[in-house]
């Protein structure tokens, strides 16, 4: 029963804070209790072991279909879902209290913390689901939370556009992801998870029929592709990647929280989650593989251009994304386990950059451009402790030998550079997609660097950076606490035996690959050699990506162009649509609507004149009606009369041809 | 002599009747036509009673009911026509238009 605190804490905490909020009362205690609820969580999901049996899993039937068709509501907590639920509570606990003094003053504080409570509580009860409809429904939920904080300063027109963006885009993949439930629960008659990769894999050995409509060959690979569309719009993949920088636009707290370590993960921790489903099909891994290798090069090269920090660390979310559906596309124990595996050393190392960032924003706010990392530099000496921590997470971003970025990198790049083909997507795509991973290895340690180096190292580049001051202890705090993980915790997890953790005994450790670790390695250092010579000067210029070619260099700037593909050709299309629409409407249904009534009130208007008041007109009137009644009556009895009379005598001429017609 | 006779006369009084209550000005005079048409309804009963039903005591109670309730309608006519011209300061029908929406 205790477990439902998991969830249930932080959705209190954020009813209380939201009253708090709506009062306008103690906002300054808002933190206080959203903080205590999110620890008490933790220390909820600590106490409760994990495991697959009845001590970690509650059920509460919510609403039972007759014949035989529940939707309940769970807490269950096996080891993957244990591992999100402590990273969750972990970064979330550290994002707010980061938040009490990146916020200090802000209206709405209360607001805020309402806000993130209420999203804690939302992924929290995601990654505890037991079934699809609770799935659903706290996915839903948790794309609420992002519309919320992004557009927190809903005064600004650019936030308040983020915040729908990031809602309209998601819902593209949303879309699908309910199919592809509704699909899956039709087939297994539940939403129970286990009860419908049962369903699947039955349908796959051909002991289960689908409704006619489509092959079993067909829903083996439909289901999960549908399903992964959801995944695609939640975790930012090509090409419904376009919400997750704009979102930026929200407070940088948020962002590290919901945009780079939790939210955006629940797209990757969900094909883990049901990996089940996506292994009976070559189809949908390979479709989740190229995807990842598409969006993690896209994003990559698009964050190598940009000079807004916040910017450049959004497509590095995306490209990291990216990653680890790589790793998930290689399938079977060990893609979830490396997919699961950068899940969760990337949420450490890029809640720190974005808690960095925000620190570095914090301390230049007052400059009109607190983004732009070409007016920053030089911020070394004026912000020891922001610079330091920020160098770790770049470090681990990039893969530097012995972080933990560097061991989930090597487990994503063995897995799939070793994945076999029986089990797994086909082994020209798996190569591809390892290829594509060491490409954006590098990509990864030259942009980070890059933006490291603009922010912290060499001159001042502009007044605020020169008198930029350290932020308070607790904002610096939270970075040293993250800090930690982002150092040790993928050498912990390598060596810990994370795969036999996170999917049982029975599945085999991959081990490091000592040949795949030492390419991995050259090819992060040699990155980061050639950020650090292009911008490790005290002085600078011009930016240096500014001089590779320039097709190139303006291919990135535009951000391949997909941007603008959304705005031109769907969002247009659908203007354009929308505008034929309301043609017709005005034109069509509008002028039917006002020719009826044109004609109503022209005809009442004419038959008026008849009611003149006079009692005579009115009764002469009345007794034309019964005269013309009574004709009508006399002449239709006369021709029923006939008729009947007719038919009496033809029957009584033809009586054979009813015979021959009855032979 | 047969029934038609009877019926022809009913109907001649009857589409007098209201003729007079369709045209006449005078609201008395418009009175004197409903009379009229009742008591062609109450002719039209006793010859159907006569011709088709001489056993049945039905239409002459009728007939009885129907003479009955013409008394009573011309005392409440007039009644309501003295109102009307307390009312009205007239009796001329055509002046009364008050009857519209």
């Amino acid at each position: 029963m205790s477990l439902w605190l998991i969830p249930l804490l932080p959705l209190f905490a954020a009813i209380v804070c939201g009253i708090l909020a709506l009062t306008r009362k103690a906002e300054s205690a808002a933190p206080g209790i959203t903080i205590l609820a999110v620890i008490g969580s933790l220390a909820t999901a600590i106490g409760a072991k994990p495991g697959t049996g009845e001590a970690a899993h509650s059920v509460y039937n919510w609403l039972s279909i007759p014949p035989g068709f529940d939707i309940s509501l769970s807490v269950y907590l096996p080891a993957i879902s244990w591992l999100m639920v402590l990273v969750v509570c972990i970064v979330s606990a550290l994002v707010q209290i980061y938040s009490m003094g990146y916020m200090k003053g802000e209206n709405g504080y209360a607001r805020y913390f309402a806000y993130l409570s209420l999203f804690t509580a939302s992924m929290l009860g995601l990654v505890v689901a037991d079934n699809l409809f609770q799935l659903y429904v706290c996915w839903e939920l948790v794309g609420i939370c992002s519309y919320l904080l992004i557009g927190f300063w809903w005064f600004k027109p650019s936030a308040a556009n983020a915040a729908k963006k990031a809602f309209i885009v998601t819902r593209f993949g949303d879309a699908g992801f309910l199919m592809g439930l509704l699909l899956l629960s039709s087939l297994a008659g539940s939403f129970d998870i286990v009860k419908v990769s049962q369903a699947v894999h039955q349908l796959a050995a051909g002991q289960l029929s689908v409704a006619p409509l489509v092959s079993p060959a067909t829903f083996l690979w439909l289901a999960p592709i549908l399903l992964f569309c959801g995944a695609v719009g939640k975790s930012a993949q090509f090409p419904l990647h376009v919400w997750l920088p704009d979102a930026m636009e929200g407070p940088t707290p948020v962002s590290a929280l919901i945009h780079a370590a939790t939210m955006v993960a629940a797209g990757v921790y969900m094909v883990a989650r049901l990996m089940p489903l996506f292994e009976t099909s070559h189809i949908a891994l390979d479709v989740v593989l190229i995807i990842g290798a598409i969006t993690a090069f896209m994003a990559a090269t698009i964050a190598l251009v940009q000079n807004d920090i916040k910017k450049v660390m959004a497509y590095s979310t995306i490209s990291q994304l990216g990653y680890m559906m790589i790793g998930l596309g290689a399938g079977a124990a060990a893609g979830t386990a490396a997919g699961m595996f950068h899940l969760t050393t990337h949420a450490f190392f890029k809640a720190l950059l974005f808690l960095t960032a925000g620190s570095v924003i914090h301390a230049l706010h007052h400059s009109e451009e607190p983004n732009d990392l070409r007016r920053m530099g030089g911020l070394m000496k004026r912000m020891p402790i922001t610079a330091w921590t920020c160098l770790i997470g770049v470090l681990a971003l990039a893969g530097f030998p012995l972080l933990s970025g560097f061991w989930s990198k090597d487990a994503i790049l063995a897995t799939v550079m070793g994945s076999d083909s029986v089990a797994g997507p086909d082994r020209i795509v798996a190569l591809i997609g390892g290829i594509t991973g060491y490409v954006v290895a590098f990509l990864t340690a030259f942009y980070a660097l890059r933006m490291w180096l603009m922010a912290f190292w060499g001159e001042p580049r502009s007044d605020h950076a020169a008198h930029a001051h350290e932020s308070p202890a607790v904002m610096w705090g939270p970075l040293v606490v993250l800090a930690i993980p982002s150092v040790v915790l993928g050498a912990a997890l390598e060596f810990g035996g994370f795969t036999r953790f996170l999917l049982g005994e029975a599945a085999a450790e991959h081990g490091p690959n000592v040949l795949l670790m030492g390419i991995a390695t050259v090819i992060a250092l040699a990155g980061m050699g050639l950020a650090w010579s292009l911008y490790g000067k005290p002085k600078m210029e011009t930016d240096p990506v500014t001089r590779m070619p320039t097709p190139l260099y303006s291919t990135f700037l535009n951000l391949w162009g997909i941007d603008e593909f959304w705005t031109n050709v769907a969002a247009a299309g659908a203007l354009a649509f929308g505008r034929m629409v309301a043609w017709f409407d005005r034109n069509v249904i509008d002028a039917a609507m006002h020719g009826i009534a044109y004609v109503t009130g022209r005809a009442g208007s004419n038959l008026r004149r008849a009611t003149n008041g006079q009692a005579q007109w009115y009764s002469a009137v009345m007794l034309a009606g019964v005269l013309l009644l009574a004709v009508l009556f006399v002449v239709w009895q006369n021709a029923a009369r006939g008729t009947a009379r007719a038919t009496a005598i033809r029957r009584e001429s033809h009586p054979r041809t009813v015979l021959l017609y009855r032979g | 002599m047969g029934l038609t006779p009877y019926l022809i006369v009913s109907a001649a009084l009857f589409a007098l009747g209201a003729y007079a209550a369709l045209t006449r000005r005078n609201a008395v005079a418009l009175l004197m036509g409903v009379e009229l048409m009742l008591n062609a309804a109450n002719l039209n009963f006793v010859a159907f009673w006569r011709y088709l039903a001489p056993a049945s005591m039905e239409p002459q109670v009728f007939v009885i009911i129907g003479a009955t309730v013409a008394a009573a309608e011309a005392a409440v006519g007039l009644a309501i026509i003295l109102n009307v011209y307390r009312r009205f300061n007239t009796i001329e029908v055509g002046e009364i238009d008050r009857m519209k929406g």
